[in-house]
């Protein structure tokens, strides 16, 4: 029983050696590389290519353009990659001034997952506000407004005169006896 | 003898007698508020000087509990126009003794409540930049501009009934000479004549009518102050209702909570019965429905439109970093609330009594040791420990959660034999929550992040919590001193109540 039991930690060992050199995808490497300016319009030529950490190009991947926005991504368009591990990604954009797009690879179970990023100044997009709002308000407005306010402060000023009348009918003796 | 001599009657004692007497009880209560009020005070001067780095405040963070505070008191201040103005205006004549009461709270929640927008702003002489800089179009600028109108007009509106009591006030004997000068300043002359009862009448009148729109013109703006941004959980086209819905729901809580203490402190049980606290505690239940159906309709609202801001918000709220006190909101500030009100016609509740585990001591104690404890690991361990002797925290609220639970259900037999009691306690808890309420609505839309970042946090620091503190007792103070010089009730109007109305009152009070 005693000799077995080295046997069965190495046994185990190499098993979990081999199952963890199974498990373990191998790194990829992702670059991108394109135009950092564009026109409105004009077609954006971006370069993916695949390597893995050793340097060798992965054929036949199937890469994903992205479009990052501040409230998530959105999928562009798919290529796949040649002998060289290359993969041509085009776009046209007509609306983001300053676009992000990201080129991913989703992974394999023998290939870890990549991405990379690029930044595209979009020329000649017009953004238009977001927020339309006139900067003042215009006369018949500002009336309506004050009209409504000086009319609450002419009911307090109304009431006020009421207190002043108490105080000057003070003065004026008590006609009919007692009162209240 | 002056005319209003013979007004002095035996009954009216308990209302008048504060004011001539002041027990050991007042000046300790007293004492301590001017203690929380001097502790308020030396952390504002350390805002001051320091600037508000010693507050949880931060750079996405700019409104936290001050805000909160100062919605919550502008809420509160609509006790005065819905009791008040809105009765009188439709003539029910229940309202006489607890206008003034009312009145009172308006002006005292506006005094208190404005100025933590300054110092919330950390520098309050940048105040004066709304009025050199101010836009029309700001819903900032007329935030001041009501809130001024509104303060003005409380004001008026308290003084002129009052005119007719000053005078009582000013003939009594007893009083100090200096205070019945100032009560003979306060009342203008006022002989009773008919000439001048016509005159203060149409004073009331116009102010009562004219008040109403005011009150709900100041929490409405109040509301587009969140609701004009395009933040989630704030931009909202029923934030103006929302709002003043849940103003006078708060405004109803806080005039029942102090009618309560002053019924029981004064003895003033011959003017607040029963059918008083019965009246304003269906008022309660129904606004309680009507803010219940509001919130329902804007949260059903934002998630079916499943933005993602929007979404994220809700998350947060029913299950995420806000959950506990949006929950805490609901239950003590809606629901249980609702089943107080409800108490009187619910028989059901005496079946309670049997259930052994249902005992008011016990389980009190357990509810209040475990929500001690409970409380003392929120705020003062910080949201990043998760666990406390081993015990996950969420396990210690849900401990504390059912206990607090039962000790309610233990509470409720007892609170069925005492309407008043329950009404009461109905409105202790709705005040608190809705400060909670005001809290997960000016704190987690800030929280929100609007790029791709962090949630912001927001720890409140001793500083915010010792001016909170003293903001209520600010509050409590001005309403304790206002009972020392001036009657709580409207004397002169209960007295020329119609006569069925107190036999009324009378009877139902021995019933109870």
């Amino acid at each position: 029983m005693k000799r077995l039991l080295p046997i069965a930690m190495l046994l185990v060992g190499a098993l979990a050696l081999v199952r963890s050199a199974v498990a373990a995808p191998a790194d990829t490497r992702l670059t991108l590389s394109g135009p950092s300016a564009v026109e409105l319009g004009e077609e954006i030529a971006l370069e993916a290519r695949l390597l893995t950490g050793g340097g060798a190009p992965i054929p036949g991947a199937v890469l994903e353009l992205r479009q990052v926005g501040a409230v998530g991504e959105r999928g562009l368009r798919q290529a796949t990659t040649d002998a060289q591990g290359m993969a041509l990604l085009t776009h046209r954009e007509y609306s983001v001034p300053v676009l992000t797009l990201r080129a991913t690879f989703a992974g394999t179970s023998a290939l870890a997952p990549a991405h990379a990023d690029l930044r595209v100044t979009v020329n000649g997009v017009r953004v238009p506000p977001s927020v339309a709002m006139a900067h003042r308000p215009g006369l018949a407005i500002k009336t309506a407004l004050f009209l409504l306010l000086g009319t609450v402060w002419l009911t307090y000023l109304y009431a006020a005169s009421r207190v002043a009348r108490v105080a000057l009918d003070a003065r004026s003796p008590i006609q009919g006896g007692r009162v209240r | 003898m002056s005319p209003t001599d013979l007004d002095v009657r035996q009954d009216e004692a308990p209302v008048l007698r504060p004011l001539q007497h002041s027990g050991p009880g007042f000046w300790v209560l007293i004492a301590g508020l001017l203690a929380v009020i001097g502790v308020g005070a030396y952390a504002y001067v350390s805002q001051l000087r320091v600037g508000l780095g010693v507050t949880g405040l931060n750079d996405r963070i700019s409104w936290g509990i001050y805000i909160t505070n100062f919605v919550f008191f502008i809420g509160v201040s609509h006790a005065g126009t819905l009791i008040s103005a809105i009765l009188r205006v439709t003539g029910a004549e229940w309202r006489r003794p607890i206008t003034r009461m009312a009145e009172a709270i308006t002006v005292f929640a506006l005094l208190v409540g404005a100025p933590m927008v300054m110092i919330d702003m950390g520098r309050p002489e940048r105040l004066l930049n709304v009025f050199r800089f101010g836009r029309l179009q700001s819903p900032i600028l007329w935030d001041i501009i009501s809130i001024t109108t509104y303060v003005a007009g409380s004001l008026l509106y308290l003084y002129l009934p009052m005119i007719p009591d000053l005078a009582q006030l000013r003939d009594m004997p007893g009083l100090a000479r200096w205070r019945r000068r100032l009560y003979g300043l306060l009342a203008v002359g006022w002989r009773g004549t008919p000439r001048q009862h016509a005159f203060l009448e149409q004073g009331i009148a116009a102010m009562a009518i004219v008040i109403i729109p005011v009150a709900i013109s100041v929490h409405t703006v109040v509301s587009w102050i969140f609701g004009m941004t395009l933040r989630a959980g704030w931009h909202s086209t029923i934030f103006g209702p929302y709002f003043v819905i849940g103003a006078i729901f708060s405004g109803i809580a806080a005039i029942i909570t102090a009618m309560g203490a002053f019924r029981r402190v004064y003895r003033l049980e011959r003017f607040l019965t029963p059918d008083h606290f019965q009246k304003l505690g269906y008022l309660l239940l129904t606004l309680n429905l009507l803010y219940l159906y509001f919130t329902v309709s804007e949260y059903l609202t934002i998630s079916y439109g499943a933005e993602i801001k929007d979404v994220r918000l809700i998350e947060a709220l029913f299950q995420g970093t806000f959950s506990r006190m949006f929950w805490m909101m609901a239950v003590v500030g809606l629901i249980l609330p609702a089943v107080l009100t409800l108490i009187p016609h619910l028989p059901v509740v005496d079946r309670l009594r049997r259930v052994p585990l249902l005992r008011p001591v016990p389980v009190g104690a357990a509810a209040v040791v475990m929500t001690v404890l409970a409380a003392g690991m929120h705020f003062g361990r910080g949201p990043q420990v998760s666990a406390l002797w081993g015990i996950s925290h969420d396990t210690v609220f849900a401990v504390a959660a059912f206990t607090a639970a039962g000790a309610v259900l233990a509470l409720l037999p007892a609170l069925r034999r005492r309407p008043v009691a329950a009404i009461v306690f109905a409105s202790v808890l709705v005040n608190i929550g809705m400060w909670l309420k005001r809290y997960i609505i000016v704190v987690p839309s800030m929280a929100l992040p609007l790029t791709r970042s962090e949630w912001a946090t927001y720890n409140p620091t001793w500083v915010e919590w010792s001016i909170t503190a003293a903001a209520f007792a600010t509050f409590i103070l001005l309403y304790a001193l206002f009972a020392k010089f001036f009657p709580l009730i409207s004397l002169w109007e209960v007295r020329e109540a119609p006569k069925a109305a107190p036999a009324a009152a009378h009877g139902q009070e021995a019933a109870a």
